[in-house]
């Protein structure tokens, strides 16, 4: 099943042999395809083609030659009397013999995987014109949720294949990102709640990229060892062909907008209880006669992209090449915000004999910018949530330069913008060397080292006068990151007889990592406007180095019988670092099968049904911990009267940590109907973490705040399917249509002993997620409003009044009622490609159903009277509902009828710490989006013929130009804790998501 | 291949054994130095903690801006910080020094270790009832300790930890030099005689507070204050002084200039005992400008409690803690355990019996905090003769409690005395209930336990509301 082509000299030299050559291209462009095997058939004698795809091999008149390369259709030409044999490949019709990159750059015919694989194609990365790659994925692959951290230059997304495995609110739930058989850093290094920061793939440059291949579950991903137990992100990237030098220019120009925000009143103005006071609230007079603003609508601007990418590739027999140079630039939709990066890549091949090939890499990559600071209770979108609709936000400096405020408590949004921000600045290298030894035809060696390594220099500016910093404050801070990978292995490859195939590989890999952090924070600055770290009367220094090494050593059999079942099993044993001695060696297995049944049943050429395949796997993954958990640390204090304290630190860890296992179970299907024309994928897969390392909140009573210890189970099952079809194929006009559904369901199966539950952020008191047996990760805890909960009753689920007529809620103080998830139901894209003459016009809706959010800022509008819900105000309402009239131990309910007064004092109080969820701005943020759509255009080729130009392109691209959602707020899919936290559901305090509409022109030559 | 493979496996256990932080202490290199440098600054943040929001219980400030009408109304609150300062700070890192210098024969850091330890203990018991002590501070071999009984802390707990302190820092001190008390002692730079004088404070304080329980605890309190702080100016008063680089709490969180946004004002009954025309009608306290800063205005008018701004009189309010005050200043001390203080204990311990004794101590009290407060002699020799204050030596345990009411501004110790009267109108005349009470008509009686903990201890006691007494005060 691997294809390595064996170069074998002829063994019997017959009188009549000739010498056949000739030129194998491709049918799709007529580019020379270079490593064709071209074999005798029913002889050992076989070549390959070279670099320009010319071929020459010795041959009878009577043999028959068989022209064969992986995704492609086989050839079979009689020599007969030609010395020259030009063959034309065809692809295979429909990814029948489809070849996907799995763990360590390995390419394998998809046919013998027995787990779940999807493949995103360069040109449908391309097409959404997103700079971050993993944004390029949305709504794309089946049973992957990306979710970005908002509409901030240059914001970071996070990407999460089939729900979180972790009950550890940190952990770092996202796969593995392998560029070329080498991981890298997807690390957001988040400096904190304040601000999106940027994840570091997001560095990598979309159009170096040839395919991403997901890798979902942790079978497909055993062979990168515990770091892949989240699945793992495949990218391989473009590398030079052999014939002509090929350049390659691409150009694009954005416009940037943010289109959903929520709606504001404009019937009352500035003001309390109806009177007018320059006040935060907007709970003033009825507006007559002066004018209104939506600060909304002033604050954000149109923001633009502009990305430029060229590339120059070639090569010969020996030798090929591949450089790129992107740089592109971003203007964000808040002031004082932009983002840019520049990646310069250079890779290359060389053959130094038939037996031997060297291969490397270099990419380097300067990236960052600057952002303002938002936040959950300050920030430019708090300050923006709290602006009246009275006062013109745009008028917010003074003759001196200083603030202009209508109230001492609020902060201007355009002033605070530029006055406390984020600069940060990446510079990083990726590289990488690797060599490939072909001992005989059946067995290779293969090794590659890499490297990754980046600095991210930041500062944190806080001009002198704001709320948050009345003396003024900055921050330096460097970090800086290291990775090694080295990975070693063997591969032999047999046929035996006709029908079976043996693969067999054993390696060992090495991983160091090494970071430092050193911050310096300087407070109460010495003169206002200075940015510089000089300028500050007081300075903590903190410093926050890493250091892992992981040793690992694997194997892989895989055993096929007649292109038909495939068995694989691998094993993998890992040594890290950061366990304890005893526990830090630690073994995981896999097995997978996987049948194509329609061969044995002979459907292969059914017109209705011609490709069916079943597959089975089972696998565990390893997990260790992170550097630095074992046992206790005492830490120094910040020196007060030049005494430094000491202290011991609030994290304890278990002496005796082991591992934390993750086990998969994977069903799935793949069928392809109408030869081809339709294919479906359809995977079930039951993933098991258990004994999982978790930072366990413990009562601070114990003299502690977290022991990390081995504790706790979580379950989740998840269903994904995966449609194709191409409705019309003709050489004028084609139209595909792919979909696909994806469902993951969480089960909490226990929790650490001793512990009840573990809340994320519950920093934000209205709302909370907590994590308890038997509950759901991102299961939403609150105080609903009291209902009547009595079958029996004909008011049941009817709101219970209290006494003035209000709603009202539980009065027990450590109680919380389950409310909501914050995890979708199920979600799903629909994409359609359209294809007449040079036009190509393709789109992508994205669904989302169910997920409960909780939009942390609508307090603000509701509290402050500017949302459009508190329009309806001094007037008496009579609830809907029920009031009791019994006792509380013998409720007896009658209709309300108690009128109440909807006043100022009614929005506050609902908002009265804790309260009611209806109110809390938590809310089902359910969306039908059209993610992409684009049209482009191919120039056609003999417009180009005189030039030098060998084909151009136009396009037209928007993405998220439009949204459907129940939701009240901004677009409710922006993440407010960051790309790094596992915190979803909390949205609303970051820059919000934009609509873009991009130009693009893309030419070849 | 094999020489790859066996280079690595060499190299294995050398690269594998990297896992020690090198930017932190490990336990052997923590000394009781350190621990007490830390702890002690740990223990004045709880001070500050407790205070900071609690404040509005005793109704030394009434809520402000965000704050208007909010834990002053009684919306349910948690102590959260000063549960974090010292339940995850202070107790831990106090019991960690103590173990240690009882191990290594450092009885004066055990000693120091032990009266803080009660100060805070107390404080928090004060606070919230049942809490956690026996079972506490175990590391994760007890995650969830149970709720000791209000009653047990009282009786067995903080008495245990009071008399070990004055017993510990009467034994002789070590010749070691890293067993003596010395410049890490923020307080008292290691004079021990002063620490001793702030132990028997702390347990004058713990009779006091029992004294319902038992009366036969006053002649104990009076006992112990006569061996505690004893210096007038304050000079051994019990408290940590800030400085320009690390200003203090009350100076960032209310004092600095940049605060336009204050979350508290003083309150109405608080500046109205000082202003004339409150219960010592007619008499000026020359304290008021230390305390507050009222722009220069007339008149010092302070805020009602639990208003909004529209509510009749808040907008009138004219009086702030500033840097220009006494508490709002940037090297202003979070004062813990005070001479006025003591002197207050012994008058209220005294009036039942010895009235004369009474009115000296009552005296000596007000003349103290004025001392520490900078008032001029010549005011203080003018207030202390006033008829209105003095009665003419026919003082009422009112004039006791109002007096200690004004001393230990921003001081929690006032909530609890306020409670251990019940509020009682006869001895804080004029408190009024918050203009609006969530609680609905009576006076809050405790703190929420914390929202930090009920997920993390499933032995957290279930209390329907904060106005359910806790048993220090049935």
């Amino acid at each position: 099943m691997l294809l390595w082509g064996t170069f074998m000299l002829a063994t019997q030299a017959l009188a009549q042999q000739i010498s056949v050559s000739g030129k194998v291209t491709s049918s799709d462009d007529l580019m020379p395809i270079p490593g064709v095997s071209v074999k005798i058939k029913g002889s050992s004698t076989v070549v390959q083609t070279n670099t320009n795809g010319i071929y020459s091999i010795k041959a009878t008149s009577s043999d028959v030659l068989v022209f064969s390369y992986i995704g492609m259709v086989a050839q079979e030409i009689v020599v007969g009397s030609n010395s020259n044999l030009n063959v034309v490949l065809k692809p295979t019709a429909n990814n029948l013999n489809e070849v996907v990159v799995t763990a360590l750059g390995v390419k394998q015919q998809k046919r013998a995987l027995g787990y779940a694989t999807q493949e995103i194609k360069a040109a449908d990365i391309a097409n959404t014109n997103q700079s971050n790659v993993i944004n390029a994925l949305k709504g794309k692959a089946s049973g992957v949720q990306i979710t970005s951290a908002g509409g901030a230059a240059g914001s970071g997304s996070r990407i999460q294949i089939r729900g979180i495995n972790s009950l550890n609110p940190s952990a770092n739930n996202q796969p593995l990102f392998v560029v070329d058989g080498i991981p890298i850093s997807n690390n957001t290094d988040q400096l904190n709640d304040n601000f999106q920061n940027t994840n570091r793939a997001a560095d990598i440059n979309p159009d170096d990229i040839e395919t991403m291949t997901i890798l979902k579950g942790p079978a497909a991903s055993v062979l990168y060892g515990l770091r892949a137990a989240n699945g793992a992100v495949i990218i391989t990237t473009k590398s030079g062909k052999g014939g002509k030098p090929a350049f390659s220019f691409k150009s694009s120009y954005s416009f940037d907008d943010v289109a959903t925000k929520p709606a504001i009143q404009t019937a009352y103005g500035n003001g309390n209880n109806g009177a007018y006071v320059p006040t935060v609230n907007t709970w003033g007079p009825k507006i007559e006669g002066i004018p209104t603003y939506n600060p909304y609508d002033l604050f954000f601007k149109t923001g633009h992209q502009a990305q430029n990418s060229f590339t120059f590739s070639g090569g010969n027999e020996s030798a090929t090449y591949f450089t790129s140079i992107a740089n592109s630039t971003q203007d964000g939709v808040v002031p004082n915000s932009d983002y840019g990066k520049t990646s310069i890549k250079l890779a290359g091949t060389l053959k130094a004999s038939d037996k031997l090939k060297f291969e490397g890499s270099a990419n380097y990559i300067n990236s960052g910018g600057k952002n303002p600071r938002t936040g959950v209770s300050s920030g430019t979108i708090y300050y923006l949530m709290r602006s009246t609709n009275t006062v013109d936000p745009r008028d917010y400096l003074n003759p001196d330069g200083s603030e202009k405020t209508y109230n001492a408590s609020i902060q201007n949004p355009f002033y605070f913008t530029e006055n406390a921000y984020l600069r940060d600045n990446v510079n990083r290298l990726i590289g990488n060397l690797g060599v490939e030894y072909k001992a005989t035809d059946w067995l290779t060696f293969n090794y590659k080292a890499g490297l990754d390594h980046y600095t991210d220099f930041r500062q944190v500016y806080n001009e002198v006068g704001l709320l948050i910093s009345p003396l003024g404050s900055m921050t330096e801070q460097r970090i800086s990151y290291n990775e090694i990978n080295s990975n070693f292995f063997a591969r032999a490859s047999k046929q035996f007889g006709d029908k079976w195939n043996v693969n067999f590989l054993v390696g060992h890999s090495f991983t160091h990592i090494n970071g430092t952090n050193l911050s310096l924070n300087g407070t109460q600055a010495v003169v206002p406007n200075v940015e510089s770290i000089n300028n500050y009367n007081v300075y903590n220094p903190t410093t926050f180095p890493t250091k892992k090494n992981i040793i690992g050593v694997f194997g892989d059999l895989t055993v096929s019988y007649d292109n038909t079942v495939f068995m694989n099993v691998t094993g993998r044993n890992d040594w890290s670092s950061t366990l304890p001695p005893k526990n830090r060696s630690f073994f995981y297995p896999s097995t997978s099968l996987s049948y194509v049944f329609t061969e044995t049943l002979g459907l292969k050429d059914n017109p209705i049904f011609n490709y069916g395949k079943l597959r089975a796997s089972y696998a565990e993954v390893g997990k260790d911990a992170d550097p630095y958990q074992i046992g206790e640390y005492y830490s120094t204090l910040q020196a007060f009267s030049g005494v430094s304290g000491v202290r011991r630190d609030i994290k304890v860890g278990s002496e005796s940590l082991r591992p934390e296992r993750t086990k998969g179970l994977e069903f799935g299907g793949e069928f392809h109907f109408l030869k081809n024309r339709i294919t479906l994928d359809a995977n079930y897969a039951i993933l098991n973490s258990i004994d999982q390392i978790v930072p366990v909140p413990i009562s601070y009573a114990s003299g502690f705040d977290i022991f990390v210890t081995n504790a706790g189970k979580i379950r989740n099952n998840s269903l994904e399917f995966l449609l194709t079809a191409n409705v019309i194929n003709t050489p004028e006009f084609k139209w595909d249509i792919n979909a696909n559904w994806s469902q993951t369901k969480g089960r909490v199966l226990s929790m650490p002993p001793g512990v009840s539950e573990i809340q994320f952020n519950p920093e934000t008191p209205w709302v909370k997620q907590i994590i308890k047996t038997g509950g759901r990760p991102g299961d939403w805890y609150g105080w609903p409003y009291l209902r009547v909960s009595d079958p029996s009753s004909p008011y049941n689920g009817q709101l219970i009044l209290d006494a003035n007529g209000y709603p009202s809620t539980t009065q027990q103080l450590s109680d919380n009622f389950l409310v909501g998830n914050a995890y979708p139901d199920w979600v799903g894209g629909i994409g359609s490609t359209l294809n007449y003459k040079g036009f190509t016009f393709s789109f992508l809706f994205s669904f989302k159903k169910g997920g409960d959010v909780f939009d942390i800022p609508k307090t603000q509008r509701y509290t402050t009277g500017i949302g459009a819900e508190t329009q309806m105000r001094n007037e008496m309402v009579i609830f809907k509902g029920v009031k009791n009239t019994g006792t509380a131990a013998n409720p007896v309910y009658v209709p309300n009828d108690k009128a109440a007064l909807i006043d100022q004092s009614f929005y506050n109080n609902s908002f009265a710490y804790r309260l009611s969820t209806e109110n809390n701005g938590f809310q089902d943020a359910s969306w039908v989006r059209l993610q992409n759509v684009s049209l482009a255009y191919e120039l056609p080729k003999k417009w180009l013929n005189k030039t030098f130009i060998k084909s151009a392109s136009l396009s037209v691209t928007g993405n998220n130009l439009w949204l459907s959602t129940p939701f009240n707020g901004f677009d409710p899919e922006a993440s407010a804790y960051g790309a790094g936290s596992n915190s979803v559901g909390y949205v609303g305090t970051g820059i919000p998501s934009t609509r873009s509409v991009y130009v693009g022109v893309n030419v070849n030559f | 291949m094999m020489v790859v493979v066996a280079a690595s496996f060499g190299a294995c256990k050398k690269a594998l054994d990297i896992n020690d932080d090198p930017s932190r202490l490990t336990p052997d290199q923590a000394n009781l130095s350190g621990l007490l440098g830390a702890t002690i600054q740990f223990t004045a943040t709880s001070f500050f903690n407790v205070g900071q929001y609690g404040n509005s219980y005793p109704q030394y400030l009434a809520g402000f801006n965000s704050y208007e009408a909010n834990i002053d109304s009684y919306n349910p609150y948690g102590f959260d910080n000063i549960w974090e300062s010292a339940y995850r700070d202070a107790m831990p890192n106090l019991k960690d020094m103590i173990d240690r210098a009882e191990k290594l024969g450092a009885p004066q850091y055990s000693g120091i270790g032990k009266v803080l330890f009660a100060l805070t203990l107390m404080q928090s018991t004060d606070i919230w009832g049942d809490l956690p002590y026996s079972q506490a501070f175990k590391g994760p071999t007890v995650p969830s300790p149970t709720y000791d009984a209000q009653q047990d802390i009282y009786n067995t707990s903080l008495k245990a930890l009071l008399d070990g302190a004055i017993a510990d820092l009467a034994k002789p001190v070590p010749a070691t030099a890293s067993l003596k008390v010395g410049t890490s002692d923020l307080i008292f730079g290691g004079t021990i005689a002063s620490w001793q004088k702030v132990a028997y404070g702390a347990r004058a304080r713990y009779y006091l507070h029992l004294s319902k329980k038992d009366p036969a605890n006053l002649a104990k309190a009076i006992s112990d204050v006569s061996s505690a702080i004893d210096d007038q100016k304050g000079a051994v008063d019990l408290q940590l002084k800030y400085s320009q680089e690390r200003p203090s709490p009350w100076y960032t969180n209310l004092g600095q200039p940049a605060i336009t946004a204050k979350q508290g004002r003083p309150s109405y009954f608080l500046v109205n005992l000082m202003n004339g025309t409150g219960y010592f009608s007619g008499v000026i306290d020359p304290r008021l400008p230390k305390l507050f800063d009222n722009a220069g205005a007339a008149t010092y008018i302070g805020r009602p409690v639990g208003a909004l701004s529209t509510d009749p009189g808040a907008i009138l309010a004219n009086s702030d803690v500033t840097e220009k005050t006494f508490y709002g200043a940037r090297t202003s001390p979070v004062p813990i355990l005070t001479y006025a203080e003591m002197q207050f204990i012994k008058a209220e311990a005294l009036i039942a019996t010895d009235k004369a004794g009474a009115y000296t101590a009552y005296i000596n009290g007000i003349k103290g905090n004025m001392l520490k407060l900078g008032v001029s002699d010549a005011d203080i020799a003018t207030y202390t003769t006033n008829a209105v204050v003095t009665k003419n030596g026919n003082i009422t345990i009112t004039d006791i409690m109002l007096q200690k009411y004004i001393a230990l501004f921003l001081q929690m110790e006032t909530w609890t005395d306020m409670r251990r009267y019940q509020y009682d109108a006869s001895i804080y005349p004029g408190l009024k209930q918050p203009n609006k009470n969530l609680l609905g008509n009576v006076y809050v009686q405790r703190a929420k336990y914390p929202d930090n903990e009920p997920g993390r201890n499933p032995n957290v006691p279930k209390i329907p509301n904060q106005a359910q007494k806790i048993w220090l005060f049935n």
